[in-house]
């Protein structure tokens, strides 16, 4: 029984390390499947009742069940041994999982096997893993995990399966605190300057520019990243351990402890302990909080923000007043300076998602007032990949839940505090009245202040689960929040009374807990002991969100904050998916090249949703939380992320993937990352000289500044109608869609890298009513034309054959085009145009018309559903698509001849005025006896 | 008339949407009911074979759809049901009987039988409008709630030359089977008074020939 949580816990981490991985050959180069195989078959033998002493017949004999009990899967796994040389060692029923495995097939004949209680107790003692129900489903979810590629299944993993594991793992390697002290200290220098890296990175300003590099020289790549992968696994006992250190400082008096000892400074204090060791770090805090207010009365912060080369100990203040700033301005849009005379439309602006249109690849947008789970788990939002916008997502997703969040311990703090302490220090309460201000945005004002607030439990926890959030790899990408974060948590440190008991109270209890926790904590070291060669991705999962917290605390972060109770210990393991994902992703702060490509599957939606799912279980969630998207983009001016002055690049992908990454980038007021837009018509032709000096002599791609006189070698994308530089321009061409819907125009034009993927994306969207985008083009292009009265015929046609109960085969015909071809007859894709341009699309709905037309002239039923000319009153039956002969009323649909309707003196179909004279008898009826009525 | 092999009978059920006209078509025929509503969408016809005065008559009884009929006032708010004004009623023409339902707790159902009769006769165009065969059916007598009496019902009848009515319930199958007696009978006596129209086919037959050639070959097909 207690080595099922270890086998789950193995399972997942290892199904996690598969899953999370970019690279394309984890699975059968690096041994995944091995390591998946190994593991199943532990979990096959685990338990089993052996059959002549035979452990491995055992599991054949149950594995043998799957043919009466499903023979035609069965059938599908009947293979020959000898056809897997590599194998021959594998037994029987090794083989098989393996084989399974491979085939993906191993999840769907597990269920099948366990689906039959009777066969699976006759093969397993009750204790075994497949016979508890919970843990065999746990087990087949990963498997799900792994042959759908689905990492977001993980989430639905009950995390007391596994978490027992964890704990118990530290336990029984635990070892002696002197031993940890002694491997520990080896590394404690080396993390003194790794820290220091981390703040620089974190917080790089355009001005610091000019350091990163050395720093980079300083550390060759491998060793920065060894140095981080230790720092994760260690720094939460480090931290811990300069706690102590402050806490003997302190005197050990927790009821006296100064607001200040919460240092939320925690990278400081270990970069300063490791440089300089002996920095009295309250005199530090003071000197900022100082600074910071002195900052904030200043009102000249431009200066500041743009100043050459602060001094480093004026860095972090001056970091703080950046939000403060934010919410002073009222920022104009900074968001591209890409504003091109031509018409260019945002996707979701022109095209709300329908049945008829389907989804595609450019779509990416929330809803306001949708509920923000459903959002978040929405089809829609996981379809989005356009770069920017999965970027853009994360500021959406924390400003989403801050709100909610922030609603929810504003009603709960309501209740809980009635009453104002109102004991605020003239300092706090200036702080105080900048919070207002930063409140202006929620959705609710409760009168209670925010001080009672951060106090709350609740509030609390959602602060610690903020700080998993933020240690979600894409550090880079949420920096912005990180800001945000901290500057709340500097008014939480402000404003804590120290005389409050209360909060005293909390403050003792927290560290009462921390200590019980810092015994557990020093176990990791000893942890490689503990598995074979997995010690990464066999790191338990609450582990592991330690270290993410730890990780996040790199930058700045407040641990005090933490009310580390049990339950606190279970959300941290929701989160085990972001965070673990096998160790190696734990220590990306430091390295931004894997972080990149790490956050592609590591989302921050799942995040927000195991937090939100999390949260909701334990307190009273709003059902349909209307969530107030807090942040308008004037709030959000780009100008606070200044350009990096590089950014990833992973070895492993393609240079094309290398420069579509290039939109992560945030940009600034001078430059912004090229949008996936939707461009209709063609540039006119360009001025070099113009767009350039528009471009501010910026490649339009990634922002490179180009000296004037090298201003000739950037090369014009057609598409976007702007410069770009060599590196994000190789001179690959393609269709623009401007110039076909304009000019009919199918040659291909030189276009920069990030236009030809976008277009590339787009080329089987149906974006383009050529109705409204150009009738013109209609008269123009002969076979448009052509293929518009196909598609037209077709329309009309697809209700008849659709409905009509003989017409399987043509149905099948008519389900295999694409449903806007038959839906909606003026949508064209890209793609669409150029086979109406070769051809091939009107031959095709030709072929398809006469076969549809052939039956309906056959079909009795279809024929009954045909009109008849009132008109004339001639028996002969007409359909709405020959357009030749038949007019179709525009209103009631009725069809006539051509020449009868054309005929009449009053130009007006006979049968619309009977209808409307039938609807107002009947409306008039209606109208009657609601009066009988009432 | 005797020398006649076949008779095969054209039975219109017309009606307000969710009267009953399928339930009722759906009795006679298979002797089934169901409560569950499902709009009928687009034309559609059962036959079945019954003895009429000691002769075989198939019947073909076909009902249309509520959807592209603009009658009922539905047609012109649910974006659903317009997706179907394609779909025309070109089955009335040969008709030889056609049944007027309405629901008897659903006054409005009743009141919009003329309409019903008239675009019938217009669509229909039968050779003589007066004399053709019309049958009511004032249907859901099982339930409480009844709206329409039936002394209102056989008032109305009356105005039309006599209409024969039923007060019928598809639900229990009260009185389907007679009242399309009734109706098998009256189509018949339609049929023998009209010779002529003994040219109306299982199939309405167009120039179907020339229509595939030009379809195949040109811009536009036709019909």
């Amino acid at each position: 029984m207690e080595e099922l949580p270890a086998i789950l816990d193995h399972l997942k981490s290892t199904v996690e390390c598969l899953s999370m991985s970019t690279q394309t050959n984890t699975w059968e180069v690096c041994g995944g499947l091995d390591r998946l195989h190994s593991i199943m078959m532990n979990i096959f033998s685990h338990g089993c009742l052996t059959i002549n002493s035979n452990a491995e017949d055992a599991v054949w004999h149950f594995i043998q069940g799957l043919n009466w009990l499903h023979p035609t899967v069965a059938s599908l796994c009947t293979f020959s041994r000898n056809t897997y040389p590599k194998n021959e060692h594998l037994d029987k029923s090794s083989l098989w999982i393996y084989k399974s495995l491979e085939n993906h097939s191993l999840s769907e004949k597990l269920g099948l096997l366990l689906s039959d209680k009777d066969h699976l107790y006759k093969c397993y003692k009750p204790e075994a893993f497949l016979c508890q129900k919970e843990y065999s489903d746990a087990a087949l979810l990963c498997l799900r995990v792994v042959e759908l590629n689905q990492p977001s299944l993980l989430l639905e993993i009950n995390p007391k399966l596994y978490l027992n594991s964890s704990s118990k793992n530290e336990h029984c390697t635990t070892l002696p605190k002197l031993l940890y002290k002694q491997t520990h200290s080896k590394y404690f220098e080396q993390l003194g300057s790794l820290t220091n890296i981390l703040t620089h990175k974190s917080f790089e300003n355009p001005n610091e520019h000019n350091m990163n590099p050395r720093h980079h020289n300083d550390l060759p790549k491998h060793k920065i990243k060894h140095l981080s992968k230790r720092q994760c696994y260690k720094s939460w006992p480090d931290i811990y351990k300069t706690f102590d250190q402050l806490k003997l400082k302190r005197s050990l008096s927790f009821d006296t402890l100064h607001t200040s000892d919460y240092s939320f400074d925690c990278t400081h204090k270990a970069a300063t302990i490791g440089n300089t060791a002996q920095v009295t770090l309250p005199k530090l805090l003071d000197v900022n909080y100082e600074q910071l207010l002195n900052d904030n009365e200043n009102s000249n912060k431009h200066q500041i923000l743009n100043s050459d080369l602060p001094k480093r100990t004026k860095r972090r203040s001056k970091l703080f007043t950046l939000p403060l700033k934010i919410l002073e301005e009222s920022d104009d849009d900074t968001r591209s300076n890409i504003s091109d005379g031509s018409r260019t439309l945002i996707p979701y602006d022109e095209f709300p998602p329908s049945k008829y249109v389907g989804t595609w690849g450019l779509v990416s947008s929330y809803f306001p007032d949708q509920d923000l789970f459903k959002f978040l788990s929405s089809g829609q939002f996981l379809q989005a990949n356009a770069e920017l916008d999965r970027e853009n997502a994360h500021f959406k997703i924390s400003e989403a839940i801050i709100g909610t969040i922030e609603q929810c311990a504003m009603v709960v703090a309501a209740s809980v505090w009635p009453g104002n302490s109102g004991r605020m220090s003239p300092a706090h309460r200036q702080l105080g009245e900048k919070e207002t201000y930063s409140r202006n945005t929620h959705p609710q004002h409760c009168n209670v202040p925010f001080t009672t607030i951060t106090r709350h439990p609740l509030y609390v926890q959602v602060f610690y689960s903020f700080k998993l959030l933020l240690s979600h790899p894409c550090t880079f990408c949420i920096r912005r929040f990180q800001i945000k974060c901290n500057q709340k948590l500097k008014f939480t440190d402000e404003v804590i009374d120290e005389s409050d008991e209360e909060i005293n109270r909390l403050k003792h209890r927290i560290r009462c807990r921390r200590k019980q926790k810092l015994q557990i904590e020093q176990t990791p070291t000893a942890g490689t002991s503990s598995s074979d060669g997995l010690t990464e991705s066999t790191m338990s999962s609450l582990t592991s969100s330690y270290c993410s917290t730890t990780s996040s605390m790199s930058t700045t972060d407040d641990m005090d904050e933490f009310e580390l109770d049990d339950d606190s210990i279970c959300s941290s393991s929701m989160f085990s998916v972001c965070s673990s994902s096998a160790g190696s992703s734990s220590y990306l702060n430091a390295d931004r090249m894997r972080s990149a490509s790490v956050c592609s599957t590591v989302t921050a939606e799942s995040v927000a949703r195991s937090l939100i799912r999390q949260i909701s279980q334990k307190n009273n969630w709003p059902v349909d939380v209307n969530v107030q998207w807090l942040i308008s983009e004037n709030d959000v001016p780009q100008r606070i992320l200044p350009l990096p002055s590089s950014w990833p690049v992973n070895p492993h992908e393609s240079t094309d993937e290398r420069l579509e990454a290039s939109s992560r980038l945030r940009g600034t007021s001078d430059w912004a990352p090229p949008r996936p837009q939707i461009i209709f018509t063609s540039h006119p032709s360009p001025i070099r000289k113009n767009i350039m000096e528009l471009q501010g002599y910026r490649c339009a791609g990634c922002s490179m500044k180009v000296a004037v006189k090298y201003a000739s070698k950037f090369r014009y994308c057609f598409y976007l109608g702007r410069y770009f530089c060599t590196g994000c321009h190789v001179d690959k061409t393609a269709i623009i869609p401007g110039r076909i819907i304009g000019k009919w125009d199918f040659s291909k034009y030189p276009v920069s890298c990030f236009s030809f993927n976008l277009l590339e994306k787009m080329l089987f969207d149906p974006l383009f009513n050529i109705t409204d985008l150009n009738s013109v083009l209609y008269k123009r292009a002969r076979g448009l034309d052509k293929v518009r009265t196909y598609r037209m015929q077709l329309y009309y046609i697809k209700d008849f054959i659709f409905l009509c109960r003989y017409a399987d085969r043509l149905k099948e015909l008519l389900e295999i085009m694409d449903a806007h071809i038959i839906l909606k007859p003026d949508l064209y894709s890209i793609q669409n145009l150029v086979d109406v341009k070769n051809g091939e699309l009107g031959k095709k709905l030709q072929n398809l018309i006469a076969a549809c037309n052939k039956h309906v002239m056959n079909c009795q039923l279809c024929q009954a559903r045909g009109f008849v000319c009132e008109i004339c009153n001639n028996n002969k039956i007409l359909f709405p698509w020959d357009f030749r002969f038949v007019t179709r009323c525009v209103d009631c649909g009725s069809c006539y001849h051509k020449k009868c309707y054309d005929s009449r003196k009053v130009p007006m179909c006979p049968r619309c005025p009977r209808i409307m004279a039938m609807f107002k008898r009947t409306e008039t009826q209606n109208d009657q006896n609601t009066v009988v009525q009432s | 008339m005797a020398t006649r092999k076949k008779v095969l009978l054209k039975v219109i059920i017309l009606g307000d949407s969710s009267v009953g006209k399928t339930s009722l078509m759906n009795q006679y025929v298979n002797k089934k009911f169901t409560n569950q509503y499902k709009a009928t969408i687009g034309a559609d016809f059962l036959t079945k074979e019954v003895m009429v005065d000691d002769r075989i008559v198939t019947m073909q009884v076909s009902k249309p759809a509520p959807g592209p009929n603009p009658l009922c006032a539905s047609i012109w708010d649910t974006a659903g049901q317009e997706r179907f004004q394609s779909l025309g009623v070109a089955f009335y023409r040969g008709a030889d009987c056609c049944v007027l339902v309405f629901d008897v707790t659903s006054p409005g159902s009743f009141k919009s039988l003329d309409g019903w009769r008239d675009e019938f006769l217009i669509q229909a165009s039968p050779s003589d409008p007066d004399h053709f065969p019309f049958v009511v059916l004032g249907n859901k007598v099982d339930l409480d709630n009844r709206a329409v009496s039936t002394k209102r019902a056989q008032q109305w009848c009356q105005s039309k030359n006599g209409l024969p009515y039923f007060e019928t319930s598809a639900k229990e199958a009260v009185n389907v089977e007679q009242a399309f007696k009734t109706i098998a009978r009256n189509a018949l006596a339609q049929e023998s008074d009209v010779e002529l129209y003994n040219e109306f086919p299982d199939q309405i037959k167009l120039d179907g020939g020339s229509s595939d050639n030009r379809s195949s070959g040109g811009d536009n097909c036709a019909c």
